[in-house]
């Protein structure tokens, strides 16, 4: 008997469906005297309904061609999902939605998926969770413009969400948000925390919180770009006081908190509210960054034998298939940078600990190929150098991530295609040195000199470093730290910054900013430390003999090779002219770029035959590096009269007695 | 008594100051290295309220002892006991300094907490957070360096099982080959995570320990918990791989070989497929570098490393490794030998034949594969015969199925095979299911 009226009433909606008759449709479920009617025999005929009518009905071609006809179905398809059965209607939504090939048809089915989630429960949280990571596969399925991975601009950021793409992105999520509030809501009022120590098990409220930082990941994240301070992403100020004092770029943060909320973008809008929620759900935000250490610094071994599979950690937290570290980076990214914190947020967090579990996530977003995810990562590294109140110690060097960091932080910095990255990269890199004690200081420029290849930094570093014994010397009245004087100091400058890489036969063009950022240290000590306190005269002699000396017979090569390859360029260039000038090289053995030569295999660099182009633009080329090497010349000049002068200065000052003495002589 | 007498000086130079309003119970407070639950309510001297968990709804729970917090924080939490509660004013020195943290903590302000004692628990350092191996720290130490795969370690560990020391000593050993000097896994496992100069103790499951065998020189019995003091006295840096050079990796590659080859003359096969597997994933790729030297380390790592699986029994993944071989060298005898016999054990006749006929072929005079053809042989015999009058059996079943509706019971063609246990019938049957002849018929 109930069957056939269930058939009856399956028929019914058919047929009303037939007839267009949707109000009909909406009559029987939502009228207090039809639903009473109606509803008992749903459960029986969901699944037919939900596969006769709603699964064929709603596509795009309905939704284009017959939309009252989707919005039923639509209707319907909310109504199925109070009565089918649960697991096998999950495994239908999953599917659909996994598969949707639009907005109308993706929020169509998570309007469905809410209302299974609510009628779940906190019962099977393993279902919930399967369901939630359909929604996240979508997202990431969806096409994105190809320049919000290979990297864009400031300029590009502010039009962001004009393209279409990016449009239907934010779309997806803004959906997403609205399926999932009623069910935050009934996690936060009935899901409860025990009064004991926090449950990290698989339950609902972890899987939520697990599912709302996945959101903060990629796609979302290769557009946080648009979600920077101006200051930030234009950093074309002078570089004023803010270059030693990390603090100050705090109150760019603070400046930027109180701009919040001012017409904000909706990618913007969107990591407010995922992170707000995740917070919510978290309890103390910081939670999150105790478990970074135990996830990037150890390797989990897994092993079989044990039960230890990449999935068996009973701290849901702790399994990167759950929650990406990237994912985990972008939330306190948001929460940092973004000045997205609450109020309520613990403030007994040690800085240092801050600083030293976020620079794991750090090292995660700069080790990510997309250029968004870098800028977010130096953003994030910025920010919590900028919170320190003490000098990291040293001994924090310890920890293997530094190096990684550097590491990737230097590559960006380097090499990264965007100027505004790499500018940002070496903002960075200032404030990360300057932010620990002067020996760690020491030890990581020393430890970048050694290592690093990139003449650009190396020069930058070299420069660094003085600048960092020039304050010390200023505090005339403090002993200088053992580390800027002595045979630490000797080890620097010889080892490190006063270095002639390959002697005489040095690519200067190649190496034109380090050499520089020597010459300009040797201008600097001889004036700043007359007195002698970083043991700076001691070791003039042997920088004379390694640098001063092959370096000014380099520049006179260089200089007199190019300038006579200029002239062969001008009055007609042959091949001929090419072997001589090679064999004539060779037995100078200068290794010289942009010399037009064949590379004789010791320079590295870029030594070789000038590309072939035209007489005006070799002869361009060859009158930059004409003057680049005039300008080297340059400042070789005025360090060594600065040297000469101070020196004899020095002599002068430190000879009075004996002067005296030839007086008295007869 | 007057109001500053009763507050207790923490830090010795009256940085932090403690003030029980409420005592615990019992006589023990949390370890370094625990994790602790609390209520706390932070405010400045004026009485401002900056922070609490309270309000929050929810306990604080942090590592102590970690720096995680700010110092007088650690400090004071050390002294409390369960269910205490307590003041706890800081001096700047302890608390954000000079600095303060901005909004909300002006510089160089004192703070005052009030702390309340929910409880502790170890720190858990298993690998599924079980609760199988659990440290408490009894000795802090600042320094950051801890033991990483391929490092030197040098330690002393006691080890107590009721009460009883069963193992007292100093080891020296190189990270990640502890078992070689009868350290326990699980032991192993904590050490990864402390710090040069810690002193710790760590309570390891007898899955991380000595199992359900036990351990008789130790008289530790099956499935016991055991608690080992180790303090790290030194570790050194583990390989930085990525910065080898291919012919650096070559030398590290060798001496990871020569190590694996000492474990498995000690028969202790178990490292030495791992020493052998570090060997492995150290030599530069064959795509990268097409050495011969590399190739020939590959497939005497891939030979060896299948000759340990071979002594433990395992020749499902000797054969695998057998077969990487035979993908750098295809004629290899020695590999074409071994994986015969893994087949020939795991009864993959016709591919243990094929095997040793290769063999043969490659040296015409080697006895042994001669006499391994020969029982490929005779197996192969047995098993038709065998499959003969199991399908003969299966036939005679069909048939009489088809006269009776009621199969008779006592046509148990396995039983009647004798040898054969219910799980060689159940492969066996599944086997001929997946020979595409057999469906045929």
């Amino acid at each position: 008997m109930e069957t056939s009226a269930a058939a009856n009433l399956l028929r019914l909606i058919k047929q009303l469906l037939l007839e267009r008759a949707f109000d009909g449709i909406t009559m029987l479920f939502h009228s207090a005297a039809e639903a009473a009617k109606n509803a008992p025999h749903l459960p029986a005929i969901a699944m037919d309904l939900y596969g006769d009518i709603c699964a064929p009905t709603l596509t795009d071609a309905t939704n284009v061609d017959d939309a009252p006809l989707f919005d039923c179905c639509n209707e319907l398809l909310k109504i199925v999902a109070q009565y089918a059965p649960l697991q096998q209607f999950m495994l239908e939504l999953m599917e659909k939605i996994e598969e949707s090939s639009s907005i109308a048809i993706f929020s169509a089915y998570l309007r469905a998926l809410q209302v299974v989630l609510l009628r779940q429960g906190n019962a099977k949280p393993q279902a919930i969770e399967w369901c939630l990571h359909s929604v996240v596969t979508r997202l990431r399925a969806l096409p994105l413009p190809d320049y919000v991975s290979a990297g864009y601009d400031g300029q590009q950021a502010l039009l962001l969400e004009q393209e279409q793409q990016i449009e239907q992105l934010m779309a997806h999520y803004i959906t997403i948000d609205l399926c999932y509030q009623p069910l935050l809501q009934q996690i936060l009022q009935f899901d409860l925390r025990s009064p004991g120590f926090r449950d990290c098990s698989l339950n609902r409220r972890n899987v939520f919180t697990c599912f709302l930082l996945q959101l903060l990941d990629k796609p979302l994240a290769l557009l946080e770009l648009s979600n920077v301070t101006k200051s930030l992403l234009d950093p074309g100020e002078k570089p004023g006081m803010w270059r030693l004092r990390p603090e100050l770029t705090q109150r760019n943060f603070l400046r930027a908190r109180a701009k919040a909320g001012r017409a904000q973008t909706y990618v913007q809008q969107v990591v407010q509210k995922l992170t707000g929620d995740a917070t919510q759900l978290l309890g103390d935000p910081y939670y999150l960054l105790g478990l970074v250490e135990n996830r990037a610094r150890w390797k989990r071994r897994l092993d079989p034998s044990k039960g230890v599979f990449e999935l068996t950690n009973l701290n849901i937290f702790l399994i990167d298939e759950k929650l990406p570290l990237t994912a985990v980076g972008m939330y306190y990214h948001a929460m940092l940078v973004g000045q997205l914190l609450p109020p309520t947020a613990p403030k007994i967090y040690a800085p240092l600990f801050i600083f030293e579990a976020s620079l794991y996530l750090v090292a995660v977003l700069l080790e990510q190929s997309e250029p968004p995810l870098q800028h977010c990562g130096l953003r994030l590294n910025e920010y919590v150098l900028s919170i320190q109140t003490e000098p990291v110690p040293q001994a924090s060097l310890d920890l293997e991530v530094h190096k990684r960091y550097c590491d990737a932080l230097c590559k960006i910095t380097g090499y990264a295609p965007q100027e505004s990255l790499r500018r940002l990269g070496l903002q960075v890199l200032h404030h990360y040195v300057l932010a620990f004690e002067d020996a760690a200081k020491y030890f990581i420029l020393k430890n970048l000199l050694d290592t690093l290849q990139h003449d650009g930094i190396r020069g930058y570093l070299a420069g660094l470093f003085k600048d960092i014994v020039a304050v010390h010397l200023a505090r005339r009245n403090l002993p200088l730290p053992e580390v800027y004087c002595g045979l630490k100091f000797r080890s620097m400058l010889l080892q490190c910054v006063c270095v002639l890489p390959e002697d005489v036969k040095s690519d200067l063009l190649v190496h034109s900013n380090s050499i520089a950022s020597a010459l300009n240290v040797l201008r600097y000590f001889p004036v700043a430390d007359r007195d002698n306190r970083t043991g700076f005269w001691h070791i003039l002699p042997e920088i004379q003999q390694r640098l001063l000396e092959p370096l000014g017979k380099a520049l006179n090569f260089s200089l007199a090779h190019y300038r006579a390859y200029r002239e062969r360029v001008k009055n007609g260039q042959s091949a001929s002219d090419d072997e001589l000038m090679q064999k004539q090289l060779n037995m100078l053995a200068v290794n010289i770029s942009n010399s037009g030569m064949a590379d004789d295999g010791g320079g590295g660099g870029d030594s070789g035959h000038l590309p072939d182009i035209g007489r005006e633009e070799k002869l361009e080329v060859l009158a930059t590096s004409i003057t680049g090497l005039e300008s080297l010349r340059v400042i070789y000049f005025l360090a060594s009269d600065c040297i000469e002068q101070n020196s004899n200065q020095r002599k002068l000052e430190s000879e009075p007695v004996a002067m005296d003495l030839d007086v008295e002589q007869p | 008594m007057s109001e500053e007498a009763k507050k207790i000086d923490l830090s010795g130079d009256g940085g932090v100051l403690k003030e029980i309003l409420k005592e615990g119970s019992g006589v023990e407070t949390p370890i370094n290295g625990c994790k602790v639950s609390l209520h706390y309510t932070g405010r400045l001297v004026d009485g401002t309220e900056f922070d609490s968990s309270v309000g929050r709804n929810e306990p604080f729970e942090f590592l102590l002892g970690k720096g995680r917090v700010i110092k007088a924080f650690d400090m004071g939490v050390a002294t409390m006991k369960l269910g205490e509660r307590c003041f706890l004013t800081c001096a700047p020195n302890y608390a954000y300094g000079a600095a303060g943290s901005p909004p909300s903590i002006p510089p160089d302000s004192t703070l005052i907490f009030e702390l309340e004692m929910l409880g502790w628990k170890s720190e858990d350092l298993s690998p599924n957070q079980d609760g199988s191996i659990e440290r408490i720290i009894l000795e802090q130490s600042d320094k950051k360096r801890t033991p990483s795969d391929g490092a030197f370690v040098k330690a002393h560990i006691s080890g107590s099982f009721d009460g009883r020391v069963f193992d007292e000593r100093d080891v020296e050993f190189d990270y990640g080959e502890g078992s070689a000097i009868g350290i326990v896994e699980g032991l192993e496992l904590a050490m990864e995570k402390m710090n040069i100069g810690e002193t710790s103790k760590i309570k390891i499951h007898a899955k991380y320990a000595f199992g359900a065998k036990g351990n008789e020189a130790f008289k530790i019995p099956s499935n016991s918990t055991i608690e080992y003091t180790v303090k790290l006295i030194d570790c050194g840096k583990g390989l930085e791989e990525w910065k080898l050079s291919d012919s650096e990796r070559v030398a590290e590659a060798k001496v990871y070989k020569e190590k694996g080859t000492n474990y498995f003359k000690k028969e202790n096969f178990e490292l030495a497929i791992k020493m052998y597997n570090k060997c492995k994933n150290l030599l530069p790729s064959i795509k990268d570098n097409t050495s011969d030297e590399v190739k020939s380390l590959k497939i005497a790592t891939h030979s060896n490393i299948a000759l340990c699986h071979q002594k433990s029994n395992d020749h499902f993944e000797a054969k695998q490794e057998c077969n990487a071989v035979l993908e750098l060298d295809a004629n290899n005898v020695k590999a074409l030998y071994r994986r015969g016999q893994c087949n020939l054990i795991i009864n993959e006749l016709e591919d243990a034949l094929e095997d040793f006929q290769k063999v043969i072929q490659l040296e015409p005079g080697n006895k042994a594969a001669a006499n391994h053809v020969v029982i490929c042989k005779q197996k192969i015999k047995l098993n038709k015969d065998k499959e003969k009058k199991l399908y003969a059996n299966m036939f005679a079943k069909l048939a009489a199925g088809d006269k009776e509706t009621e199969p008779p019971r006592e046509t148990d063609v396995l039983d009647q095979c004798g040898e054969w246990s219910e799980e060689d019938a159940k492969r066996e049957a599944d086997l001929t299911l997946e020979r595409d002849n057999i469906i045929m018929i």
